[in-house]
């Protein structure tokens, strides 16, 4: 069954086929609201009130955009929330340099967090709606108009938002490796 | 670019300490099912939903019945079985604008509320005015907000209660609202009854001719109350509405706020199921390697019935085959002879996984005769699971069919 016919069936009421529709958005939920809040401990919440709030809200949703772009959006403001009320300036490092990559040696692995610590840094040092267009186009990887339907601004907009979000954050980025390098 | 390329690597890395395990995310939709209260709603976009949605789902996976031993026991323990509103697990609630506005034809002296409920109660609406209407008028105010219950109508198993909203900002859209209708029993709030069917008329729109003031909304919200309690002074009901105010943000609407919930407590001097006319029909028809039996078929003034059962597999229940299509040909003054589609399937759920009910807003009398109901297809979840038929059902109306009435 298509998404379309999914959303339809979920506007109706049709629990199960909501759940399906959920399927295929769980783990981009999830991330983005981490990726938000900058607190694990937060996600859960931050799905679960997102998740009632679209249920409820699936009534007047029209179908102008993507579902996931509408779903973002909500997801968006319930972690925007979470993140205002704890703002949380740490990354868990060990963590983030864990994941990826096979065996790297102890070089690599320390470049790697390194390179994590100063990317966390240059991000958190972004306002909030710089951080945001950032996430929605190199972590959800949405269009432009798509970003802006989540943002709710013109196109423009969030052109001009990712091209100053951008530059920040490479300045920032700089500023932070000089100092480490400096430090050391 | 190379900052793009890095800040995708990272994003893709870090993000991944938010994952949630499958039992996190178990417990997250559970929360959400439970807390969970999609309401009664009037607003086109559910209208166009609903209109367009044929409930499909299964219950609890159990062995079919034997078709072989229907039988009138059957079908009476079914009924009982179904009765109980508080047992009834129905998934979905199809809210149904009827397609012709005027077919019944009262124009002259009706008022709006006239031609609401005779879109939902069908031509017997007027009727009803006089027999079986009752006067409500409670009002309530909250933020300049007024609700006024102004009376109820009772079909067979179905209410049909009409209120009225004004005060609404003059300056907003119509769209920016939308009402939420609730009837429960006063006594057990609890016990929330189903919805079955709705008009209503906002101040952008006109039932031929009548418009509605600019502040006002103008709803009928019909209510199964199959299986209701009553006593002596009938139904103690309790009839809630809120208002939901949205906002617009971009291409999406989001609830601002409610207002309310504007609250009415009132008796109701209705008897369910009095004037229900029963016709047994127990006939079976395979296709498609499928049986499907046409239990029994019951006539209200406002609705036709038909309890439908198909013979499931495991596979099929787990996906939740259903009727789909499903059309009734009756005899009468209109639709004359043209097959009417069922305005909605609920699944009946429980101890009765395999049992339909298909739903005719019927708008003509009834007349004896020979009646024909088809079940053009089964839907399941996926396209795969969907199976063609036709079943094809003709039975016999007798008169004194309508002898159980009132």
């Amino acid at each position: 069954m298509c998404e379309e016919e999914l959303v339809r069936r979920s506007q109706a009421g049709d629990w199960d086929a909501f759940e399906l529709l959920l399927e295929g958005h769980r783990c981009a939920l999830a991330r983005t609201a981490y990726l938000v809040t900058r607190d694990r401990d937060s996600v859960q919440d931050v799905v679960q009130e997102a998740l009632i709030q679209i249920w409820r809200g699936l009534p007047s949703y029209r179908p102008f955009g993507s579902f996931r772009g509408w779903m973002l959006k909500i997801l968006l403001n319930r972690a925007r929330k979470h993140y205002r009320k704890r703002r949380v300036n740490t990354v868990a490092l060990e963590a983030a340099a864990g994941v990826p990559g096979n065996d790297p040696t102890p070089e690599e692995a320390a470049e790697r967090e390194e390179d994590a610590r100063h990317m966390s840094q240059a991000l958190e040092s972004l306002s909030e709606n710089h951080r945001e267009v950032l996430i929605l186009r190199f972590y959800s990887e949405l269009t432009v108009p798509e970003i802006a339907s989540v943002l709710g601004v013109r196109e423009g907009t969030v052109k001009s938002r990712l091209s100053r979000a951008l530059r920040r954050l490479e300045s920032a980025l700089s500023e932070f490796e000089s100092a480490t390098r400096g430090d050391r | 670019m190379m900052n793009e390329e890095r800040l995708k690597r990272y994003f893709e890395m870090e993000s991944s300490i938010g994952d949630l395990s499958l039992q996190q995310w178990e417990i997250i939709l559970n929360q959400v099912k439970a807390q969970r209260q999609r309401r009664f709603s009037w607003s086109p976009i559910t209208w166009f939903a609903s209109l367009m949605y044929v409930a499909a789902n299964s219950g609890d996976p159990s062995p079919s019945a034997n078709p072989q031993s229907l039988s009138g026991e059957r079908a009476r323990s079914v009924r009982q079985r179904l009765i109980p509103a508080s047992r009834l697990g129905w998934v979905a609630v199809g809210i149904v604008l009827l397609t012709t506005l005027g077919a019944a034809g009262y124009v002259g002296s009706q008022t709006l509320g006239d031609k609401l409920f005779s879109q939902i109660m069908g031509r017997w609406g007027q009727d009803y005015r006089s027999e079986l209407s009752h006067e409500i008028n409670l009002s309530e105010t909250i933020e300049e907000i007024t609700v006024t219950v102004d009376r109820a109508h009772f079909d067979s198993n179905r209410i049909g209660i009409e209120y009225t909203v004004t005060g609404l900002p003059r300056s907003r859209s119509p769209s920016e609202f939308e009402l939420q209708a609730e009837l429960m029993d006063a006594g057990n709030p609890s016990v929330r009854f189903r919805g079955a069917g709705g008009s209503g008329v906002r101040w952008d729109s006109q039932i031929r001719g009548m418009e509605v003031p600019a502040d006002t909304v103008k709803e009928v919200a019909g209510f199964d109350v199959t299986g209701a309690r009553t006593d002596s002074s009938g139904m103690q009901l309790l009839f809630v509405v809120s208002v939901d105010e949205y906002e617009r943000d971009g291409d999406l609407w989001l609830r601002d706020r409610m207002i309310g919930p504007f609250k009415f407590n009132f008796a109701f001097p209705f008897v369910p199921g009095t004037d229900k006319r029963v016709v047994p029909v127990g006939s079976n028809v395979e296709a498609s390697g499928v049986l499907v039996e046409l239990e029994e078929v019951t006539i209200t003034p406002a609705e036709v019935t038909a309890l439908i059962w198909v013979e499931r597999s495991p596979e099929q229940q787990q996906a939740g085959v259903h009727p789909g299509h499903v059309t009734l040909n009756v005899p009468g003054e209109w639709p004359s002879g043209t097959p009417q589609p069922a305005a909605y399937v609920v699944t009946t759920l429980g101890d009765t996984p395999d049992y339909f009910l298909a739903r005719f807003r019927v708008n003509w009398d009834v007349e004896p005769g020979g009646w024909t109901l088809t079940v053009e297809n089964l839907q399941g979840a996926f396209d795969a699971d969907d199976l063609d038929g036709p079943w094809v059902f003709q039975f016999d109306v007798p008169n004194d069919a309508n002898g159980e009435g009132r």
